[in-house]
């Protein structure tokens, strides 16, 4: 169980069970409303299976997410936070991809320099067509993020 | 140093003096407004405990108490000129400012909050300056900062030993000490101030030239001119070349010390506060008043997300959080402020260390902003205020960059 749904101190029994067992990452996604939400649907409506680790937020356009929405799920105890836009080119705002990519650059360096592993934040352009791509995507982050282990600011009380 | 290493190739000169010694920078801003070429002027007054800019459109205002190069930095004015140039008005605002002051006024103009063009820059050289406060006027009494430089940071030192606003962190690590802009700059180091005041502006800049001339036109005013690639026997073409020529030298040497002291700040920065819970730590001192936003030149949003009710919840909600870790930092968010605003003007960030002068908790921005940001900046190659044609870096792409492909 990870930090963001982590039950409450007024439920102790349900938190020692939930101490005992494994570290399961938590992945907060932005995805772009017409290329990569819609290619999560598709692996949704193809049954395709992939780790129940990840909580969609659907936006307009890669480009529309924030700096602030990177950083705020990261403080706030999220594992990663993964952002999928369309293909080079294929941007429904023409170039909010790019920019996009550019924002999450800056933000893993920020991390980076402050010693937080810039892995946390995956950008990855995912068309609507490439449900099984999303779906391994997830896979993947999964299991990386397993490999990194909690985010260590999950447990502070300054972030 | 592309401004100072600039003056001997391209640019023509200056040395002016006047009847008053050290009257130079208030005569040519009268001669500015006198002559039409600005509409008005942004004219640092001096009062008691401070300096006050004003905006001024009548010359005589212009007199013993205006305090151009006023060793004292109560603001940004990049953030005053953004106010008066966001909208057009009929005619320009010449201001004399600090690089750090022009650099900004590029980054706010590319941001499409100021007006670059509305503005008639003279640049101005800087050695340091005292931040906001009561009795940072003290550093204001005596005219003027002038070309000495020893004498220039000794009245700092000694305003900061008597506990009053002295040397600002950030002007200790300035790399950019000498005047920008895109027309005439004032180089106030390395030149004594006997052999007049040195101005210099690109050789095909007729603005410039008229203001000269309308400077030139004035009482008590003694103008004597070096253009470029003429008349090199004279005596007069040595004196303002030879004044350049002891100004490039003169901030080089203040540059290489400033190296050093910044390779030691941000150096002990990247080793001692470079991680989360050192930062922290440091943070634990900010009690969300947000001033860093207002002083800073370049962060321009009318209302900041920081103080919408985005983070105001149900009381449960705290609760739950806090439930979590255990403990809930208050007020919440302080990091999360501090990141954001990291990303959002980072790369953007002039150095000017007006966040850092405003802050209540003495919390030590200045060097936050450039380690973290001068890393990032690297990405993309970018110097804040270096270009006005060059685009923000957060604002454009290349196709072919980073990942993903």
């Amino acid at each position: 169980m990870s930090a963001l749904t982590s039950p409450s101190p007024e439920q102790p029994g349900i938190a020692a069970a939930v101490a005992a067992a494994p570290h399961e990452p938590l992945i907060i996604a932005f995805l772009c409303n017409w290329c990569t939400y819609t290619g999560a649907d598709l692996a949704g409506t193809s049954r395709i299976q992939y780790p129940p680790n990840v909580r969609v937020v659907r936006v307009m356009c890669s480009g529309a997410v924030d700096p602030l929405y990177i950083l705020r799920p990261l403080l706030e105890g999220a594992d990663g936070v993964l952002i999928g836009g369309c293909h080079s080119g294929d941007c429904h705002y023409v170039s909010g991809n790019y920019k996009a990519r550019r924002r999450v650059a800056v933000v893993q360096s920020y991390l980076a320099q402050l010693g937080l592993e810039p892995e946390r934040v995956w950008f990855r352009f995912i068309s609507a067509s490439e449900g099984r791509l999303f779906a391994e995507t997830v896979t993947t982050m999964t299991e990386t993020l397993a490999r990194l282990g909690p985010n260590p600011l999950a447990r502070e009380w300054t972030a | 140093m592309s401004a100072a290493t600039a003056v001997a190739t391209d640019r023509r000169s200056w040395l002016v003096k006047t009847a008053p010694q050290g009257d130079v920078l208030r005569a040519l801003v009268r001669a500015a407004l006198a002559s039409g070429l600005a509409a008005g002027a942004v004219v640092p007054r001096r009062r008691s405990a401070t300096i006050v800019p004003t905006l001024v459109r009548d010359p005589a205002q212009i007199g013993g108490d205006s305090f151009f190069g006023a060793p004292i930095m109560p603001h940004n004015l990049a953030n005053l000129l953004g106010e008066l140039t966001f909208r057009p008005a009929s005619g320009k605002i010449a201001a004399v400012l600090r690089s750090c002051e022009y650099r900004a006024l590029v980054e706010l103009t590319k941001l499409k909050q100021a007006s670059l063009d509305a503005v008639m820059v003279i640049g101005i050289d800087c050695l340091g300056a005292a931040g906001p406060g009561k009795g940072a006027g003290v550093n204001a009494q005596q005219q003027p900062a002038g070309p000495d430089q020893a004498a220039w940071r000794a009245r700092l030192a000694a305003a900061d030993a008597a506990g009053q606003p002295g040397e600002r962190s950030a002007c200790a690590i300035c790399l950019e000490p000498a005047g920008m802009g895109p027309g005439i700059v004032a180089g106030l180091v390395g030149v004594p101030a006997a052999d007049g005041l040195l101005l210099t502006a690109p050789a095909g800049d007729e603005e410039a030239a008229k203001l000269v001339a309308a400077l030139g036109d004035m009482e008590g005013v003694q103008v004597t001119a070096s253009p470029a690639g003429s008349g090199a026997g004279s005596g007069a073409v040595a004196g303002a070349g030879a004044a350049a020529a002891a100004r490039e030298q003169a901030l080089a040497a203040v540059i290489s010390a400033r190296e050093a002291a910044r390779a030691a700040v941000l150096g002990k920065w990247r080793a001692e506060e470079g991680n989360f819970a050192a930062l922290a730590e440091t943070l634990a001192a900010c009690t969300g008043c947000l001033n860093c936003r207002r002083a800073c030149p370049l962060c321009y949003c009318r209302e900041c997300t920081f103080e919408t009710a985005l983070f105001d919840h149900e009381g449960q909600r705290y609760l739950s959080r806090a439930g979590r870790r255990g403990a809930l930092r208050l007020p919440t968010e302080v990091m999360l402020y501090h990141l954001t605003r990291l990303a959002h003007v980072g790369l953007s960030c002039v150095s000017c260390g007006m966040c850092e002068s405003y802050c209540p908790s003495d919390i030590p921005l200045t060097a936050m902003f450039a380690a973290l940001g001068g890393e990032a900046r690297k990405l993309f190659d970018y110097q804040p205020g270096r270009s006005p044609d060059e685009p923000l870096p957060l604002a454009t792409f290349r196709e072919e960059e980073l990942a993903p492909r």
